[in-house]
């Protein structure tokens, strides 16, 4: 379980630097409304969680070991969290400006795209074993928390250490899933 | 109302002058002018798109809508002169906009931009269509519009007292009022059918 939060809140930071540029570029914005985007972006990761975990039952069967299954599990968290790195790595600085046009379809859009990741990390957790039920749970309030807080930070603190989020996000997983892959040799070894 | 708006729009921007010369300009963030104003970020957003767009408008407000009764009755020596006061009075918020407002919405474009607007408007109601008429006032406004940018620059960049603002206008005369070849030695003049 502590391994499923370490890796969704290393996760979520991505949405949480997203959603903080987002919540520095409304005009107006209610908590209501901050509620409602939380929502519907929690529902969407968890959306796209499912597929992962759907996506996995196909390939899952073909994995002759238990074993490999936690290391392939752990390849993909560690790619997850390079991507995150590389990305917050390479992204531009940010400006602060309006956006009037921000509705709930692009919501939409940008929650599906953040929510790439969440798809492959929910393959990764059906590997590792994680229960279903605990994972959907978690993400989905994970996800809410954050992206509230995220809204709420950038709308009345700004945007900043965007860079230094992301790369501690993709840190945090990276370490993470290493951590795994070092219990698991050292099953094997003894 | 509209006076009420035209107060909070003069304040925000004047708070962002203070700040860029306390502050790099790339480090100042929305909420620094609205905590300096006391007001939220919706408000700055009624007004302004951005910190560039602000920026963009303190320019606009030096150069056209401070001397705009100048402006309308033709005298751009007049409004010229004033607008050399106004940044001599804000001589450090000038340096540091055109030292750290660089690149794609660069400072001195901003400026560049507010002659050309103030240029076109100059020609288009006091132009003698007689004087090269193949030569439209979007062309002139922009040809002028550099050396009066070019001037407002190298009167911000001079050395203390160095330049005064009457010697400045004056350079501007001299210079707007020649043309190049009026430099050139008479023998070495090329001749332009």
């Amino acid at each position: 379980m502590l391994q499923a939060i370490v890796i969704f809140i290393g996760l979520s930071l991505d949405s949480f630097i997203v959603m903080m540029q987002k919540g520095a570029q409304l005009a107006n914005f209610s908590v209501g409304k901050k509620a409602l985007y939380a929502l519907v972006y929690a529902l969407i990761n968890d959306f796209m969680l499912i597929v992962g975990y759907g996506l996995s039952m196909t390939f899952k069967g073909a994995i002759p070991d238990g074993k490999l299954e936690v290391a392939i599990a752990c390849l993909i968290i560690v790619a997850c969290g390079v991507w995150l790195m590389t990305k917050s790595f390479k992204s531009k600085d940010f400006v602060e400006r309006v956006d009037h046009e921000f509705n709930m379809r692009k919501l939409l859009r940008l929650s599906v795209y953040t929510s790439i990741d969440t798809l492959f990390i929910g393959a990764g957790f059906s590997l590792l074993g994680i229960a279903f039920t605990s994972a959907i749970l978690l993400s989905f309030v994970i996800s809410f928390i954050t992206v509230f807080l995220a809204m709420e930070i950038g709308y009345n603190l700004g945007a900043s250490y965007q860079r230094t989020m992301g790369m501690l996000g993709g840190a945090l997983m990276v370490i993470f899933s290493m951590y795994l892959m070092a219990v698991l040799v050292l099953k094997f070894v003894m | 109302m509209e006076y009420h708006r035209g107060i909070m729009k003069v304040s925000l921007a004047e708070n962002l002058r203070a700040l860029m010369v306390k502050h790099l300009f790339e480090k100042i963030t929305i909420k620094q002018i609205c905590d300096e104003t006391g007001v939220i970020r919706a408000t700055f957003y009624n007004y302004f798109e951005d910190k560039y767009d602000c920026l963009q408008w303190i320019v606009y407000h030096d150069v056209i809508e401070k001397n705009e009764t100048k402006l309308a009755a033709g005298d751009v020596t007049g409004a010229f002169s004033d607008l050399l006061h106004t940044v001599d009075e804000n001589r450090a918020f000038y340096t540091a906009a055109y030292r750290n407002v660089t690149g794609q919405n660069s400072f001195e474009d901003m400026v560049r931009a507010q002659f050309v607007d103030l240029c076109i408007t100059y020609f288009s109601r006091y132009r003698d269509e007689n004087v090269l008429p193949a030569y439209n006032n979007e062309i002139l406004a922009h040809y002028y519009a550099e050396s009066l940018a070019y001037l407002v620059k190298l009167f911000v960049f001079q050395d203390a007292g160095k330049m005064s603002v009457e010697e400045t206008i004056q350079l501007g005369y001299d210079l707007l009022g020649h043309s190049m070849l009026d430099f050139i030695a008479v023998t070495k003049r090329t001749i332009i059918k």
